[in-house]
């Protein structure tokens, strides 16, 4: 049997850079999601979901918070809410999308062009992201299990969304792997269907050993 | 002092290894951090636990603080206010005097850390005198800078654009400049005498000792004696409450020695306490962490009526110790608490009153606040994340234009 190249668990670790850029209302904060750099819109859209852990992150990215919390636009907020990031490969197409569900609301919306008050400016912000090992592989699906165990949350992040949308791979690193190392194709599908935005990292962490697990017992029966 | 191990049993095995992985990078490259004072204040607080930690874990990290006479603090503390935004101007005998203060340090420290990495405005001017040109230098701003006097800003900045990277502890404090600015939240030290857990007895002691009644409310603001944290208008409040409900107002803080202005705030305060029995104004010695610690932790609520703020730190010391905390929304404040999920955020003197109202007479709401915010600031303001975050910085100028960065 063809030795299996073994799956290197990473860490990821953000340091966040201003980019002297605000946006005061939504005309604004449009000119600025069509123009940040791409490292800003994933910095956007997924921050949240690693700085809260163990919450259910909501709402899911600042551009709904703004919107909602600052800008009180709750329709326009909860529709920037509801992108469904998981469906969308690249950081392109998110910013498609952003722009299509903005132009969306502010063709019907008679407030839109209202300012936030001085102070209140949405601020566009980008990562610098930073990729450590964390000394934890696995070999086969039983280590693969035992490592999202023990790996920090920072590591799920990472092989979940950065290694999609980042380094613009076609999927997750662990269905990558599962499909191409181990043959796991339907394991694989399964993980690539979890939607991550929608619960906390801790949530998501349990959902896959369940699977893994659920996975090792088909294979124990035969 | 604490070792980084010490800090595992808080923060997990993981962010403990993620430290020591991400120091061994730097490669016993040094760290040579400046500032203005040795005690007193949020800078020196942190530097103090901050560059042992930094050995710790392996890095050459060192600190020097430069001298001034009084009249070289006075300016600078001049030059604080009017980065807060206060109108002042500046002669150019005073720009000089600031100038020739920096040169003299320059020629009399040395300056040959390989990052260097200087704090707050005091220092500015010695990125001047830069010797090597492999040297990376950080300039590290503590302050609220979102509405600047321009003419102040306009000197500063001819400084700081020399700098390799800038540092802020808030979004709102970016500025147009030609160098990259990162973000960085300062922190609290969980193991300081400031913030570790104490004994009921030692909390008992120090309410004691000041005749506070721990059996009334205790509503309390620790900050410096400064015209920008309020603490007349904390009276104001106070007394706005204690029309309806029983309460005392504990308002302590210590003296730093680069503020020059604080005796002349005390005054002013203790004028308008007016010798009011209910009304505590201590001026704590330095080093009285452990009086703050468990002042903090006798109060029903915390204030912090900050009307401008660089971070406010002591938000993140009352949050911790899971108080209910009313404060500002200036500075780095919105970054610490979440309106009505993590604590209040209060734009007046009338909602701060209202807000102290709510609170005292719905102590299970103010429990939830404070558990809350306890656990923002273990996720995201204890000392693990911001050495980490350090340690990224220095990491992130060894590998400039670069969006993902595999150690």
């Amino acid at each position: 049997m063809a030795s299996v190249a073994p799956f290197q668990f990473r860490s990821m670790h953000p340091l966040i850079f201003l980019i002297s850029r605000r946006a005061k209302n939504i005309e604004e904060l449009r000119a600025g999601i069509a123009e940040v750099p791409d490292s800003s819109l994933f910095f956007h859209t997924h921050h949240e979901l690693h700085q809260h852990e163990a919450l259910s992150p909501e709402p899911p990215n600042d551009f709904a918070f703004w919107v909602r919390a600052v800008f009180q636009d709750p329709v326009l907020a909860e529709r920037i809410a509801g992108l469904d990031l998981g469906a969308l490969g690249s950081i392109p197409d998110i910013r498609r999308c952003l722009l299509e569900v903005i132009d969306g609301v502010t063709g019907e919306d008679a407030f839109a062009d209202r300012n936030v008050p001085r102070g209140m400016e949405f601020h566009f912000m980008k990562a610098l992201t930073f990729v450590l090992p964390t000394g934890i592989e696995a070999r086969d699906l039983r280590e693969f299990g035992a490592g999202l165990g023990r790996v920090p949350i920072s590591s799920i992040s990472f092989h979940m969304f950065s290694a999609r949308l980042q380094m613009k791979n076609d999927r997750n690193e662990f269905s990558c792997w599962l499909r191409d190392s181990l043959g796991e194709a339907r394991l694989a599908e399964d993980i690539g269907s979890l939607d991550p935005y929608t619960q906390s990292m801790e949530n998501l962490r349990a959902r896959l050993i369940r699977l893994v697990e659920r996975r090792l017992r088909e294979v124990e029966r035969g | 002092m604490a070792e980084i191990k010490d800090y595992e049993p808080i923060v997990g095995r993981d962010v403990i290894a993620g430290l020591e992985r991400i120091a061994s990078r730097l490669n016993g490259r040094t760290i040579q951090n400046v500032n203005s004072t040795a005690v007193g204040g949020g800078v020196a607080e942190i530097l103090i636990r901050m560059i042992p930690l930094l050995k710790n874990l392996g890095v050459a990290a060192r600190w020097n603080v430069i001298k001034g006479n009084e009249a070289f603090f006075r300016i600078t503390k001049k030059m604080h206010n009017a980065l807060h935004g206060a109108p002042v101007a500046f002669t150019a005998g005073e720009y000089e005097q600031f100038l020739e203060t920096n040169r003299w340090n320059a020629e009399n420290l040395a300056l040959d850390g390989e990052f260097m990495f200087i704090h707050d405005p005091q220092p500015v001017a010695l990125v001047a005198h830069r010797k090597r040109a492999d040297q990376k230098w950080i300039w590290r701003c503590h302050i609220d800078f979102s509405d600047p006097d321009e003419a102040t800003w306009a000197f500063l900045k001819t400084y700081v654009e020399r700098y390799d990277v800038g540092v802020f502890s808030a979004p709102s404090f970016a500025r147009d400049l030609a160098i990259p600015q990162a973000l960085i939240s300062p922190s609290i030290d969980p193991l300081s005498d400031k913030n570790r857990e104490l004994p009921k007895a030692t909390v008992d002691e120090v309410t004691a000792r000041f005749g506070i009644d721990p059996g009334r409310p205790i509503v309390t603001q620790i900050s410096r004696f400064d015209y920008l944290k309020d603490p007349v208008g904390v009276v104001r409040v106070f007394r706005q409450v204690r029309r309806y409900l029983d309460a005392q107002l504990v308002l302590a803080g210590s003296g730093a020695t680069d503020d020059p202005e604080g005796e002349k705030v005390f005054a002013e305060v203790r004028e308008a306490v007016a010798g009011d029995r209910d009304i505590f104004l201590l001026l704590l010695p330095p080093g009285s962490d452990i009086e703050i610690n468990a002042l903090q932790r006798a109060s029903s609520v915390i204030l912090q009526k900050s009307l401008r703020e660089g971070f406010g730190l002591t938000v993140s010391e009352a949050l911790w110790k899971a108080k209910p905390v009313i404060a500002g929304a200036v500075g780095g404040i919105p970054l610490q608490i979440t309106h009505k999920y993590s604590g209040l955020l209060t734009h007046t003197l009338e909602g701060t009153a209202f807000a102290l109202k709510q609170l005292l007479q719905d102590p299970a709401y103010a429990k939830k606040l404070g558990e809350n915010g306890r656990e923002h600031i273990k996720r995201n303001f204890l000392i693990t994340r911001h050495l980490r975050d350090y340690l990224l910085l220095f990491l992130s100028l060894v590998h400039p234009g670069e969006n993902v960065v595999y150690l």
